[in-house]
């Protein structure tokens, strides 16, 4: 990832893509997004421990977690960051995870903006 | 059609399985390889699409405890990878994977992969109902019991010991394995053109009888071969004919119908001949009680030259352990794995010599 903070909404989260993906379907576009976020919290927590306690092994599974449900929402950025995390814990790189961590939370951040905003538009 | 989704990644679990919902397929979803695997012995599904990382039993493992087995059918699998990912494609198809797809994908292309597995599996319907027909023959000659599904399991066996040797590994592949494992049940199809009056004599046969029974074999490699030849690409009518027309040839030159010698006789011809005279003789006729194995091995051993070619001889020497577990797996049941029961499968077996058949 670059230093600039503007990234097209697209890059958060390629809802086009999504529903697509959905074949049009709106109500499981919806679902999705719901379970998506709540797994990804759950993973984000789980992953913070696992990198505190040195756990390497435990990190990359919850990297590659990330990664899958990031691939199947099209959130790009969120992706690629856990690639990242992934392929560094992979390596027993212990020391680059924490900078993952954060790059991984500032992802979720910026999704979970993208959605609430979509949402208030939507109301 | 049913159609099994693994995956632990609720996210992903939830597309797939809303899309292949919307393609019409009926759906089951399971959240790791043992929960699956549970599934997939129920019996009740033939296409599987994992993905391949999980927690307790990964897609991998899933797939190869999958393929240890027999089923009821094949079972189509379609592994699941992610982009980008450390999973080794190599690997996956040595587990026996029939189909990669990498995510994210759209659900078309998983459609489409699915689609080949249900022409996989129509292929499979295929040969049960080429196992249908022999069956349907066979069932004028009254109480053979499983005998087909136990020719079909010796001349696998056999096919897939010389497969494993230097000298016949240009001959044998994986498919001429598969191919006579399909196509030897079709080997006594001739006898349907052989009169009750000959066929269900109880007595023994006189000289004329015995040459219309011997017929068989020409009935059976003449019927195959019109039909092999409108389809010269279906290789297993090809295999089907050598065996139903060579199958009683001996080595020495003295079967029929052609007094064919050693190599003359399609191996396909003397690895059916060697497992339809075991069948034979490990089983009980009218004229004589079901011989152990010891008893059946001195005679097939005797032979050994003159009526059967001594590779194949020896290549059941090397696997004689699995001759007798499918033996007992047949002995007077029906089929276990072959997915028809009929009732005849369910009586004794009780035939005409193999030597005069
Ligand atoms: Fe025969």
């Amino acid at each position: 990832m670059n230093d600039s903070t503007y990234q097209p909404a697209e890059t958060v989260l390629d809802l086009e893509e999504l529903k697509s993906r959905c074949l049009g379907n709106m109500d499981l576009v919806e679902r999705v997004l719901t379970k998506f976020a709540g797994q990804l919290d759950r993973d984000l927590v789980e992953l913070e421990t696992a990198i505190a306690s040195g756990d390497a092994s435990q990190a990359a599974h919850l990297a590659h977690r990330i990664k899958g449900i990031a691939a199947s929402v099209a959130a790009r950025s969120l992706f690629h960051d856990a690639s990242h995390a992934e392929e560094h814990a992979l390596e027993n790189e212990l020391d680059e995870l924490p900078e993952y961590l954060a790059r991984l939370q500032d992802d979720r951040s910026k999704l979970i903006e993208s959605l609430e905003r979509r949402s208030r538009e939507q109301a | 059609m049913r159609v099994l989704v693994v995956d632990d990644d609720l996210v992903t679990r939830e597309i797939v399985v809303e899309d292949l919902k919307h393609f019409g397929y009926e759906v089951t979803a399971a959240s790791d390889g043992r929960e699956a695997f549970e599934l997939v012995r129920t019996g009740m599904y033939h296409l599987v699409v994992s993905d391949w990382q999980m927690p307790h039993m990964s897609g991998l493992d899933l797939c190869r405890e999958i393929r240890k087995r027999s089923w009821s059918g094949y079972i189509y699998f379609i592994l699941l990878t992610l982009r980008g990912g450390v999973d080794n494609v190599v690997c996956g198809l040595d587990a026996g994977a029939d189909d990669f797809l990498t995510k994210p994908f759209q659900p078309q292309e998983l459609r489409m992969r699915l689609r080949t597995g249900e022409r996989v599996l129509g292929l499979e319907s295929r040969d049960l109902m080429i196992f249908a027909m022999a069956k349907l023959a066979e069932s004028r000659d009254k109480d053979t019991g499983a005998h087909l599904e136990r020719i079909r399991e010796y001349s696998r066996i056999l096919a897939d010991e010389l497969s494993r040797w230097p000298q016949y590994c240009d001959l044998i592949d994986g498919d001429y394995v598969q191919l006579i494992y399909q196509t030897s049940p079709l080997h006594d199809i001739g006898k349907v053109g052989v009169p009750d009056s000959v066929l269900l004599k109880p007595g023994p046969l006189t000289p004329d009888e015995i040459a219309v029974m011997q017929r068989h074999t020409l009935l059976g490699g003449e019927t195959l071969n019109s039909v092999a030849h409108s389809r010269p690409e279906a290789l297993f009518l090809n295999m089907a004919r050598e065996i139903a027309l060579t199958h009683h040839e001996r080595y020495d030159g003295t079967g029929y119908p052609r007094g064919l010698r050693g190599q003359q006789i399609p191996l396909c011809g003397r690895i059916v001949a060697l497992a339809d005279v075991y069948d034979a003789l490990t089983s009980k006729r009218v004229y004589k009680p079901a011989f152990d194995h010891a008893r059946a091995r001195g005679i097939i051993l005797e032979g050994r030259g003159t009526q059967f070619d001594p590779d194949i001889v020896q290549a059941f020497l090397n696997r004689e352990q699995e001759f007798v577990a499918i033996e007992r797996q047949f002995h007077d049941h029906g089929p276990a794995i072959a997915g028809l029961p009929l009732a005849e499968s369910l009586a004794l077996p009780t035939s005409p010599l193999p030597s005069a058949s």
